[in-house]
């Protein structure tokens, strides 16, 4: 038996989309060179956010590799559907397709920006919809490297920034923030955050636990730009120092502007989604 | 004497600072090496170091790691469960957070998987069982009494009247060291204490508490033993030898032999384990034995007028062969432990036997060298003409002259008396088997299984195969009937498997239906993957889905193996006869090991004492060069072990591996004191005197220095009896039995089996010998005669 797990939010996939970038630069070098550490950390993660942010809607197929140890691997497939909300309040539609016994099960989550979010679950086998009453954040998704709180939509005003300094990822030049959850039951400690100087994309994350420790680090790659706006990796690789496991996931069939209404994320259409 | 002998000890005194500075240069190489080891009183120590058994345990450890993390405190209280009973758990249930244990579970934090009204809808909640916000005396009492026999809780977090609880928190699995262990179990006891609470009786327990105090308890009874066995030893030799230079280094010859020791072990990598920690008190034991008769033949020469360094050549000249005797029987009786091929056992028989011929070395080496080096005093041995060891002397020496049938058939009986109460032994382990009834852990270990819970587990270790996942209906169809099976055994507390999480699950989620299990393992994993949801460890306890691992969980009571031997055997049973439809199943777990290793200890009891005695006979045969005198030693030094056997039956003592320890300290002591009446009684037969004369020149000689040994050790052992472990008290008690028995064959079996045996032994004596004996016969005639009229 395990405590209960503190309500949180799993708020879809929308952060895995949220690894993003733009274009230029909002903030002037100049300005930015002259705020403290911390405005100037909290500047650079606002404009990557809004630089991921103005989709409309979107569909994506995920498939993601997870590796134990011994480098032994199981495979899961997903599709993604995600509606922008205004001010964060993102509609998103999971849809399992492998592993096979969990092929159907949909996930419809309603992201609130003022309190928890909505969420309800389809289970083909019961061929029924049952509403969830709270979730948790810190657990793994799926078995996966991935907690919910990594994959969910991730706000501005969950954390604190601080600027730490220029590195590079793979030659490209990056700056470094580190971010710090408000939310004293997030899994993490803090956070080291690689957001390359030209397009405001993230490459890495150095995850860190509540004692400080090094605990996972994510990788990014494979950036395209689709719409001619936003970018969008095609791999990303979660590595837990901690217990030697990994996870990949693949993107594919990345599609924006699909057309998807509010009617498609309704409770009522759960069954139909898979 | 040997002039060898005596050549090599005269050159080691010439040599004096040469032997010192060696001396000092190998204690100071054996301090860097045992300043690098370390104490690991770790349990997996006592389980089998290989084979099939271990490696499931090991793997099953990997996937399933809490059995040995957890701290529990079990509360009875007076009060009917309500908002008070609440309140106060929760205050010590902060002391378990505040302490740094994780997953803390108790009636207001562990989760139940509940529908519930939300937004006009029925929702799936995960909650706590018992919500602060809802809470009333009568929620309380409601909830408890609507989950009181489910088995998520039942015997993990209340007894089955509900009348005891229970709070359990788990060690980091990073730091769970000897270390954390007891600074947690330190500071936890702390501030339960603190906590005042009044009406409620708790206790705490855990096999992490138990491996914090128990290496506590132990190093407070060596404190004991080797604190006060030395004083004592001291003491009691001070009243013999009345010489505190002298007693000191003939104690201290014990000191180098462990630090060497230790320092072989820091050297390989090694650390001092619960049965290595005992290395000291037996070195002590064989080595002052040793320095008894080296002490007392000292002074006899110097008390004939020789100069100390002719006296230390003589002495040591004399005894050097049976000493070296006394430490290679001891040392291979030790050695044969490596063949029980427990780890832990291995090591203590090896090194046991390595600091045993070391204590030899020094002795021969060092000692003589201070001895000579002593300030000379006058010299005062009434000690060793005290009135009850002239008399005891005088009366083994009339029986050494006589030789009585009776007297030999009384040792006999007595003999086959121990043989057959012997064959009438229990043999029986428990898990917490080293502490005594009077013990406050062991009391509190009892008082909760009275309370209605366990603390140790018996696990079922499921790995899934290409058939199928584990949580396939089958598969938890046959883990409801592997429980139903075990549960219907006394010995059994409670069980805990997949199937109790999903069947509240799935009654929480298709509300209409009663609890059951799923028809399909879509709809298993459908609604795991909804519970993870909203609790990402659920069930984690018992299931690893994506490693296709599961696990049975059975808590028992500690009853002993008697009880736990053949329930495991039944467990085997229903295995073989009703296996797993998907997967493999492999009983493991702590008690599953622990009880292996004991029952495997105890198996090779037999053959390793079997092996031991025929390696001391072969010794004793050699140092005779006789097969006859090699047999007839063996004797007196079976008597002891043959006494032992039938005081355990006596005494209602179960055969355990810490009485089988107790029969190699026995054997040694036995075996340290025929060696010397037999060393002595050889150098007689060959100096030409007649085996009578022999006989009672052997007792005369040796005897004084043998029933000091036997007070020294009796009552330096007797110590332990105040002991809280029981193999302390039993070390105590049967040592000391154990060396009376032996100095009663030694003085008076021995002497009768020999006269008694005469023409057998007779052809051995010299011409000169037989003329002296015929005189000796001629002699004891006109005596009888004397008396007679």
């Amino acid at each position: 038996m395990k405590e209960h797990g503190i309500p949180g939010g799993m708020r879809g996939l929308t952060f895995l989309m949220s690894i993003l970038t733009l274009g230029g630069s909002v903030v002037a070098p100049g300005t930015l060179v002259a705020q403290a550490r911390e405005d100037r950390g909290r500047a650079i993660a606002e404009e990557a956010d809004r630089r991921a942010r103005g989709y409309g809607d979107m569909e994506a197929r995920l498939t993601m590799v997870l590796r134990n140890r011994h480098g032994q691997e199981k495979t899961r497939r997903l599709t993604l559907r995600v509606l922008e909300g205004e001010g964060g309040d993102d509609k998103t539609l999971l849809v399992i397709d492998q592993p096979r016994d969990l092929q159907g099960t949909a996930l419809l989550t309603h992201s609130e920006s003022a309190g928890s979010d909505d969420q309800w679950l389809y289970l083909p086998a019961l061929k029924r919809v049952k509403r969830i009453a709270s979730s948790s954040q810190t657990g793994s998704f799926m078995g996966s490297e991935f907690s919910y709180e990594d994959i969910g939509s991730q706000k501005l005003d969950e954390y604190t920034y601080r600027f730490e300094g220029e590195d590079a990822v793979e030659d490209m030049a990056c700056r470094v923030i580190e971010r710090v959850p408000v939310d004293p039951d997030s899994g993490y400690g803090r956070q080291l955050v690689w957001i390359d100087r030209a397009e405001y994309r993230i490459l890495r994350i150095d995850y860190f636990d509540r004692e400080g420790e090094p605990l996972k680090t994510l990788l990014l790659n494979g950036f395209r730009r689709y719409e001619g706006r936003f970018w969008r990796p095609a791999e990303m690789e979660m590595a837990n120092h901690q217990t030697g496991k990994s996870t990949t996931i693949l993107w594919h069939e990345y599609r924006f502007g699909t057309g998807l209404t509010a009617v498609d994320f309704e409770r009522n259409r759960l069954h139909r989604a898979g | 004497m040997n002039e060898r002998h005596e050549r090599y000890f005269r050159w080691l005194l010439a040599h004096r600072p040469t032997v010192l500075l060696a001396g000092a240069a190998v204690l100071t190489v054996a301090t860097i090496g045992a300043s690098r080891v370390s104490v690991d009183y770790t349990i997996e120590q006592l389980f089998p170091a290989r084979g099939e058994s271990r490696q499931t345990f090991d793997e099953y450890k990997k996937a399933f790691t809490k059995e040995d993390l957890r701290f529990s405190l079990v509360w009875r209280d007076s009060r009917a469960p309500g908002v008070a009973l609440f309140r106060d758990m929760q205050r010590a249930a902060h002391q378990f957070e505040a302490v740094g244990l994780r997953d803390v579970h108790w009636i207001g934090s562990v989760s139940v998987a509940e529908p519930e009204e939300l937004d006009g809808e029925r929702a799936l909640r995960i909650h706590p069982l018992i919500e602060q916000q809802s809470l009333t005396d009568e929620y309380v009492k409601q909830t408890l009494a609507r989950y009181r026999d489910d088995n998520l809780y039942r015997g993990y977090l209340w007894n089955a009247d509900q009348t005891s609880f229970a709070i359990h928190g788990y060690l980091d699995e990073g730091t769970a060291d000897d270390r954390s262990r007891r600074r947690i179990e330190e500071a936890l006891t702390g501030k339960l204490e603190a906590l005042e609470l009044e009406g409620v009786e708790t206790a705490l327990g855990g096999i992490p508490v138990f491996r914090s105090r128990l290496p506590k308890l132990l190093e407070s009874d060596q404190r004991l033993l080797l604190g006060g066995g030395f004083v004592l030893f001291f003491l009691i030799l001070l009243l013999f030898f009345r010489d505190v230079t002298q007693i000191v280094l003939c104690l201290a010859s014990a000191i180098p032999a462990y630090v060497v020791t230790i320092g072989v072990m820091g050297f390989l990598g090694m650390s001092i384990s619960v049965l290595t920690s005992f290395i000291p008190i037996i070195v002590l034991v064989v080595s002052v034995s040793d320095s008894i008769h080296l002490l007392a033949r000292f002074r006899g020469e110097r008390s004939r007028g020789r100069p100390a360094r002719d006296a230390v050549v003589r002495a040591f000249s004399h005894l050097v062969v049976p000493c070296f005797y006394t430490s290679i029987t001891t040392a291979v009786g030790f050695l044969s432990l490596v063949g029980t091929r427990i780890g832990i056992v291995m090591e203590f028989g090896a090194f046991t036997a390595l600091a045993i011929l070391t204590a030899f070395a020094f002795s021969m080496t060092a000692l003589p060298v201070l001895l000579s080096a002593a300030p000379a005093r006058r010299r005062n041995d009434r000690g060793l003409q005290l009135r009850w060891i002239e008399r005891t002397v005088e009366a083994a020496v009339y029986l050494a002259n006589r030789p009585s049938r009776a007297a030999m058939g009384a040792f006999l009986g007595v003999g086959l008396l121990g043989l057959g109460a012997g064959a009438n032994l229990r043999t029986n382990t428990l898990l917490m088997d080293d502490l005594r009834p009077r013990s406050t852990l062991l009391s509190d270990i009892r008082w909760i299984e009275e309370n209605g819970y366990g603390l140790f587990q018996v696990n079922l270790y499921l790995r899934e195969d290409e058939r199928g996942p584990l949580h396939d209906p089958e598969a938890l169809a046959w883990m409801r009937r592997f429980q139903e099976f075990v549960s219907q055994d006394p010995l059994v507390v409670s069980t805990l498997a997949l199937p109790d999480y999903i069947g509240q699950l799935r009654q929480a989620v298709v509300e209409d239906e009663g609890f059951s299990l799923p028809a399909t393992a879509e709809e298993t994993s459908q609604l795991l993957f909804m519970a993870e949801l909203q609790d990402p460890d659920f069930a984690r306890d018992v299931y690893h889905r994506d490693d296709g691992e599961a696990q049975v969980l059975v808590t028992v009571r500690d009853k002993g193996s008697v009880v736990i031997l053949p329930f495991l055997d039944r467990v085997d049973r229903f295995l073989a006869d009703d296996p797993p439809p998907l997967g493999t199943a492999r009983p493991t777990g702590t008690v599953y090991l622990l009880q292996s290793y004991q029952a495997r200890i105890l198996e090779s009891f037999g053959p390793s004492l079997l092996i031991a005695l025929v390696v001391i006979t072969g010794i004793l045969i050699y140092m005779f060069r006789s097969w006859k005198y090699g047999l007839v030693a063996l004797l007196p030094n079976l008597f002891p072990l043959v006494v032992l056997l039938g005081l355990m039956r006596l005494c209602s003592f179960d055969l355990k591996p810490s009485t089988i320890l107790v029969f190699s300290i026995a054997f040694g002591i036995a075996a340290d004191d025929t060696i010397h009446l037999l060393g002595r009684f050889k150098q007689a037969l060959r100096g030409g005197a007649c085996l009578k004369s022999a006989l009672v020149e052997s007792v005369r000689d040796a005897g004084p220095a043998i029933l000091m040994t036997t007070v020294v050790v009796g009552a330096g052992f007797s110590l332990l009896m105040a002991s809280q472990f029981e193999v302390l008290f039993l070390v105590g008690l049967m040592t000391a039995v154990s060396a009376l028995s032996a100095v009663a064959a030694d003085l008076f079996a021995f002497p009768s089996i020999i006269g008694a045996w005469r023409p057998v032994f007779a052809s051995r004596a010299t011409a000169r010998g037989r003329a002296q004996e015929a005189g000796e016969e001629g002699r004891s005639r006109r005596y009888r005669s004397r008396r007679a009229a």
